[in-house]
């Protein structure tokens, strides 16, 4: 009885914690994405409850061979072994496998099963206690609200939809750029999910805004790797109205945008910004918000390092003009910054045209010996790409992610700031590499070394 | 058959019950199903858990909100500290602190003997011995608590991570380093 309660008692703190909008994220300054972690686990204790209930309501039924009579003469057994089976299947449907299989399927069975839980649930409640209906009744309001405020959020921004211009990028990506005048102001690292009603209207897309209000002309830009059907449409647009001379468009409808919930870079005496692909968007925006900011003001920020880790040089185009602008920006404002480009899919040999890169090509970072960093040759074509963006390092080779941070801390004068972004490979070893580094040079342990905040922001929204 | 099932306070009993018998049977499995006083309990247990959740919250809500001051605070041009508002030194310096000391692990092995105090050498001799030896190790055993934190202030004072630091202890010594 006591753990039916609890866990009827958990159903709206579940709801609370699923919703974009929600209450506790304001609060807590936790965003939506991080909130769904607990929402997952909440939902775990409740089928831990809920099995509880159930076992020790039948074992103690069984023990006097009441429970046929039970089943026979009473509703809530069936109702109950209703909810029950609906939150064990909402629960392994929630296992990463079954979610990645289709997000989109998962999202939508898992909308319409939380509804026959509600009814379920609902129904099960004896009648001689109906006051705890308020449990369901709160997580229904909770759900309206979420859904009600993203609505009108939704219509507002989309009362005069943008057209957003679609730009083939090498590498199987696209630039989207539109202007989102109705669109509320949004922070460096926010994302908002984008529908592009010619390519399917109930097709929606998660993005991470590269651009921040003050660059670009207040304009928004994407850039949008090729992964699936969706993304592989924008590409086949982009690249078949390139060869017209008009410039390819497309409608576009925004939902959002959500924040991201990292601290303020600019706070921290160094900052680390770590991408991998298309996760660029992420720290770029970070660093265009620092340099924009260290244009303008005096910031406790005295260094920058941007690592990022590509399969090729001539990715570096996608945002070499965005790069070049804030690099530029932090050095006139005193600003130590440093760019470097890992290029994971080409190695950069001594054979190579050194005359065409214009920085040290080597493997400081990653160390040479090590069997992540293999021996190409550069031909003349890739050598062209070094200088789309001069002021950067190039490197060969995957990051060694502990000695690349351990350069940065070491020398920093207070705290440091890590960001990362890109994929779950690349996160974790920078998490395990933050952890390593934190004990190995005890922080907060009396030797006087400054703490790390580490900020990990994944590609991977599902 | 068993008694006192509606007061909640008397187990069941089911001595002198027919289970064969549907009515004898029936009759007790209401009174297993009656939650006149189960129901009141549970609605306690549910209710402490909401307050619980609200007191995680609530919480996690004032940490985020000092936690944004502090950072905050760190964009203030380095002044006097007594021409800083009043409240938001003391409220920079609490935090301050409570981060200090909610941090604070003891040291788990110690190698050297050293005198409180000693952090800028322990630095500098971690540094000195960073090819082999761990920062930890160094950590000295007589690291009290309290001259970790000033050893801390003093640190982040230096690095002007937090400049309002300078008006906790004004006369320490660790500021005169």
């Amino acid at each position: 009885m006591r753990a039916g309660w609890l866990a009827v008692a958990q159903i709206p703190l579940l709801v609370l914690l699923a919703g974009k909008v929600n209450i506790v994220g304001l609060l807590t300054g936790v965003s939506y994405e991080r909130l769904n972690v607990y929402h997952r686990w909440i939902a775990r204790g409740l089928l831990m409850l809920a099995s509880m209930h159930f076992g020790f309501q039948s074992h103690g039924w069984n023990l006097y061979g009441l429970m046929q009579l039970e089943w026979g003469t009473d509703t809530c057994p069936p109702t109950g072994i209703a909810a029950y089976a609906i939150v064990l299947w909402m629960n392994l449907t929630t296992l990463a496998p079954f979610r990645k299989m289709s997000y989109k399927l998962f999202v939508i069975q898992h909308i319409i099963t939380f509804m026959g839980l509600i009814i379920a649930i609902m129904e099960h409640l004896p009648s001689t206690a109906l006051y705890s209906r308020v449990y369901i009744w709160i997580p229904i309001g909770f759900y309206f609200f979420d859904r009600a405020v993203r609505t009108l959020l939704y219509l507002w921004s989309n009362l005069s939809p943008a057209q957003a211009t679609l730009e083939a990028l090498d590498g199987a990506a696209v630039k989207v750029r539109f202007s989102g005048r109705r669109i509320p102001k949004w922070g460096p690292g926010a994302h908002v999910r984008l529908r592009f009603p010619k390519f399917g209207f109930w097709h929606t897309h998660p993005a991470r805004i590269l651009s921040t209000p003050s660059s670009h002309g207040g304009d928004l830009v994407f850039i949008m790797r090729v992964r699936g059907w969706f993304t592989q449409q924008l590409l086949k647009h982009a690249e078949a109205s390139s060869t017209s001379a008009a410039v390819p468009t497309s409608t576009v409808l925004v939902g959002g945008p959500y924040y991201s919930s990292h601290n303020d870079f600019a706070a921290f005496n160094t900052a680390v910004l770590i991408a991998g692909g298309s996760g660029v968007a992420f720290t770029l925006s970070i660093l265009i918000d620092l340099a924009l900011r260290a244009a303008r003001q005096k910031l406790p920020l005295q260094t920058v390092k941007f690592a990022w880790v590509i399969r090729h040089t001539h990715w570096v185009s996608w945002v070499a003009d965005e790069l070049r602008t804030a690099f530029n920006a932090l050095h006139d404002a005193g600003v130590d910054v440093t760019i470097q480009i890992f290029v994971t899919d080409e190695c950069l040999s001594e054979k190579s045209d050194l005359a065409l890169m214009p920085a040290v090509i080597d493997g400081s970072v990653a160390d040479k010996s090590s069997a992540s960093i293999r021996e190409l040759s550069l031909s003349n074509g890739t050598g062209s790409n070094f200088a789309l963006l001069p002021t950067a390092e190039y490197h060969a080779g995957r990051p060694d992610i502990a000695r690349l941070l351990l350069a940065s801390i070491e020398a920093a004068g207070g705290e440091s700031a890590v960001g990362v972004c890109g994929p779950l490979a690349l996160t974790t070893d920078v998490r395990a590499a933050v952890v390593r580094i934190s004990d190995d040079r005890a922080v907060h342990k009396g030797t006087g070394a400054q703490g790390i905040y580490l900020h990990v922001s994944n590609t991977d929204y599902s | 058959m068993g008694s006192g099932g509606s007061s909640g306070f008397v187990p069941l009993n089911d001595s002198g019950v027919d289970f064969s018998n549907e009515t004898q049977a029936f009759n007790i499995l209401q009174e297993i199903l009656d939650d006149s006083y189960l129901q009141v309990e549970s609605n306690q247990y549910a209710r402490h858990f909401w307050y619980g959740i609200m007191v995680l919250i609530g919480v996690a809500a004032a940490c985020n909100l000092l936690w944004k001051v502090i950072l905050r605070a760190r964009f203030a041009p380095p002044s006097s500290p007594h021409s800083q508002p009043h409240q938001t030194r003391a409220v920079v310096t609490v935090v301050v602190l409570a981060d200090l000391l909610s941090s604070y692990q003891a040291p788990s092995r110690c190698s050297q003997q050293t005198q409180p105090g000693e952090t800028n050498t322990l630095v500098h001799q971690m540094r000195v011995h960073a090819d082999g030896r761990r920062a930890r190790d160094l950590v000295s055993p007589n690291h009290t608590l309290v001259s970790f934190v000033l050893g801390q202030a003093a640190s982040l004072r230096a690095h002007h991570s937090y400049p309002h630091l300078l008006w906790i202890h004004p006369r320490s010594r660790i500021h005169q380093q």
